[in-house]
């Protein structure tokens, strides 16, 4: 039997009682009434559905229902609580030769099951544990509203654009929950500049998100009393190691990765400071990509020893910054593709308000975000690269991998890309990449050569740079001629390179070549006018 | 994957049939075969009339293929042959025009 001690935390239950009996109705009303609980009874499911509905499920802690009521059984109720979300565990009573229902039941969402006739101490057993249960997962429920709240709180803190700057801002933000550890924010921290940081706080938890948070804040905070971000990045690693990790005995610790930008519109220059996250990269106005910092630099929160690398500063009048979190690199190499691709997918999905290919089974948060320099005036189009690759000499043997590498990128960024275009574009390429692993840097491991492929959406053009180390390649018309004319080998990669292209521009002899295609594929009749040569 | 090679006796036809793309990284791997099939000792006379260079299953022709493909076809001219090129995708078809290749081999739509 229970004690009045037991039972003095049971006074305000309230438990709905649903019996289509009178009298085992009023048996259970009188035990558990007996036992301290507010009951409240229904005649079957629809009398207790009208009762819920009145007083609210947040009314009652538990509810009680027999199985077997007419046309409506407790499973029908049980389904009923289920999808109107009501989070009130449910007993289900059951009577002889009804066993079967116990799988039912429980699937159906019922905590507990018991037979009739009931004994009343075990029922309130029972509700007890119910009850339990009910405030379990109303917690939880306050949680998971809690957390949404927090990341449609983050998501509305990315839309803000830099005011009074010319800065346009684009981001895409996935966290792996509903709320995460990476984060973007940017300020103005003077005239005529511009200041963002993209961090990436280990963990995936809402601490991970309140340790971004903090470090936004204190960032502010620091460089409003004019500390330089050296600064401010040495104060956090010590805060990290000295008042934050030693609490945490046995567990990993907290490590933030960070990028920050530093523009001054005046100076014109880029200041660049990476711990930990990936390199950012830097498109020119002319479309060619730069990777701003070795990668390397370790995150705060790992040494004491720790020292700023020094920032990457340089004169960058114009063009566009990238910066991503390692989620996006590890979401990248899941689909066998470039990170800066899957980064334009990214925005060009949120563009479309449509989810983008199998970003439900990203690994980590995402973050991708776009810092475009409005000055001096933006150029009539922009090339956003999809593709930017560093290759060695000793990669010759790799190039169908590359290739098709190059081909996915190229398809989850542009997925109406297709047919002779996709075709010459990665033909081209790979004539290019051929050459310059194979003459250019000699099949040595140590030369390297560069792969950038880059589309500019308004014209549907397509833009392929290669660079290599080498003294450069004849792409001279004769050269041309003697391939098709007379059948000489040798040259035949060039030509198709030109001959695949709308436009191509070669740079130190050949060693840098730039091959625009698109938005049609050349033609026979084209390709005959262009590559015409006469002995 | 590897060429099948034919020889018809009867017809004077070598079919060279390549497994798939026709690429640096194919080449490669059996252009000696290939090379061998066709090449004849000094003074003897080719078996064959016409050689069948079939790239039905290729969707892909590169710069080493089209190469292999000029070396085969200047050892047939040599031997007083001729070439042909089977081909069924339309990039492979429009790789060899714009090389310019139809006008010494006869390209077949397979």
């Amino acid at each position: 039997m229970t004690t009045d001690r037991q039972n003095e935390g049971s006074r305000h239950w309230r438990v709905l009682v649903v019996e289509d009996d009178f009298t085992s109705r009023e048996i259970l009303r009188i035990g558990l009434e007996k036992c301290g609980l507010v009951v409240v009874l229904a005649n079957g499911v629809p009398a207790a559905q009208a009762e819920l509905q009145a007083l609210g499920f947040a009314a009652f802690d538990c509810v009680v229902t027999d199985y077997q009521m007419g046309v409506l059984t407790g499973l029908d109720l049980l389904a009923w609580l289920k999808m109107e979300g009501s989070h009130l565990a449910t007993i289900m009573l059951t009577g002889l030769g009804e066993k079967t229902l116990v799988a039912d039941s429980l699937r159906g969402g019922a905590v507990d099951f018991l037979d009739k006739p009931v004994d009343i101490p075990k029922l309130f057993a029972a509700i007890t544990k119910a009850v339990a249960f009910t405030e379990q997962a109303r917690h939880a429920a306050e949680m998971s509203s809690a957390v949404q709240e927090l990341g449609r709180t983050q998501a509305w803190l990315l839309q803000s654009q830099p005011a009074g700057l010319p800065v346009r801002l684009d981001i895409c933000f996935h966290p792996k929950l509903e709320a995460g550890g990476d984060f973007f924010t940017h300020f103005k921290p003077g005239p005529d500049q511009y200041c963002c940081l993209l961090t990436d706080v280990s963990g995936h938890d809402l601490q991970a998100a309140y340790v971004s948070a903090y470090f936004q804040g204190v960032v502010r905070g620091m460089l409003r009393c004019a500390n330089s971000l050296p600064e401010v990045f040495t104060y956090f690693n010590h805060l990290l190691l000295e008042e934050w990790n030693h609490l945490t005995s046995g567990e990993p610790g907290t490590s933030v990765a960070v990028c920050a930008l530093w523009l001054d519109f005046q100076l014109q220059t880029a200041q660049v400071i990476t711990c930990g996250a990936p390199a950012p990269a830097f498109v020119t106005a002319e479309g060619r990509v730069q990777i701003l910092a070795e990668p390397g630099g370790v995150p705060l929160g790992w040494f004491e020893d720790f020292a700023v690398p020094v920032g990457k500063h340089f004169t960058a009048p114009g063009g566009v910054f990238l910066l991503w979190t390692d989620g996006l690199e590890d979401y990248a190499e899941k689909l066998g593709v470039s990170p800066l691709s899957a980064g334009f997918a990214l925005l060009e999905a949120r563009a479309q308000r449509r989810l983008p290919l199998d970003l439900a089974t990203a690994r980590d948060d995402i973050l991708f975000a776009e810092v475009r320099q409005l000055l001096p005036e933006p150029v009539g189009w922009r090339w956003q690269p999809l593709v930017f690759e560093r290759y060695h000499g000793g990669q010759l043997a790799e190039i169908d991998a590359l290739a098709a590498s190059w081909t996915r990128s190229l398809q989850l960024a542009v997925p109406a890309l297709g047919g002779a275009l996709l075709y010459d574009l990665m033909l081209a390429s790979r004539e290019a990449v051929l050459n310059a692993l194979q003459h250019g840097c000699g099949h040595d491991t140590a030369r390297w050569a560069t792969f950038q492929i880059s589309y500019e959406p308004a014209g549907r053009r397509f833009c392929v740079w290669v660079d290599d180390p080498g003294p450069g390649h004849d792409f001279s018309p004769a050269a041309g001629a003697a391939t098709t004319d007379r059948l000489e080998s040798g040259h035949r990669g060039l030509l198709l390179m030109r001959q695949l292209s709308r436009r191509l521009t070669v740079e130190r002899h050949g060693a840098g070549v730039r091959m625009e295609l698109g938005p049609e594929p050349i033609s026979l009749a084209e390709c005959l006018q262009t590559t015409t040569f006469t002995n | 994957m590897k060429p099948t090679i034919e020889l018809d006796r009867q017809k004077g036809v070598l079919s060279i049939q390549i497994p798939g793309d026709l690429t640096s990284t194919s080449v490669r791997e059996f252009q000696k075969e290939i090379l061998a099939s066709v090449l004849m000792p000094a003074g003897v006379a080719p078996p064959w009339q016409v050689v069948a260079f079939d790239l039905s299953a290729a969707q892909m022709v590169d710069s080493m293929g089209l190469n292999l493909i000029v070396k085969i076809f200047k050892i047939v001219r040599a031997a007083g042959g001729r070439m042909q090129v089977v081909y069924h995708d339309t990039n492979v078809h429009r790789t060899l025009l714009f090389t310019r290749l139809d006008h010494h081999v006869e390209l077949v739509k397979g």
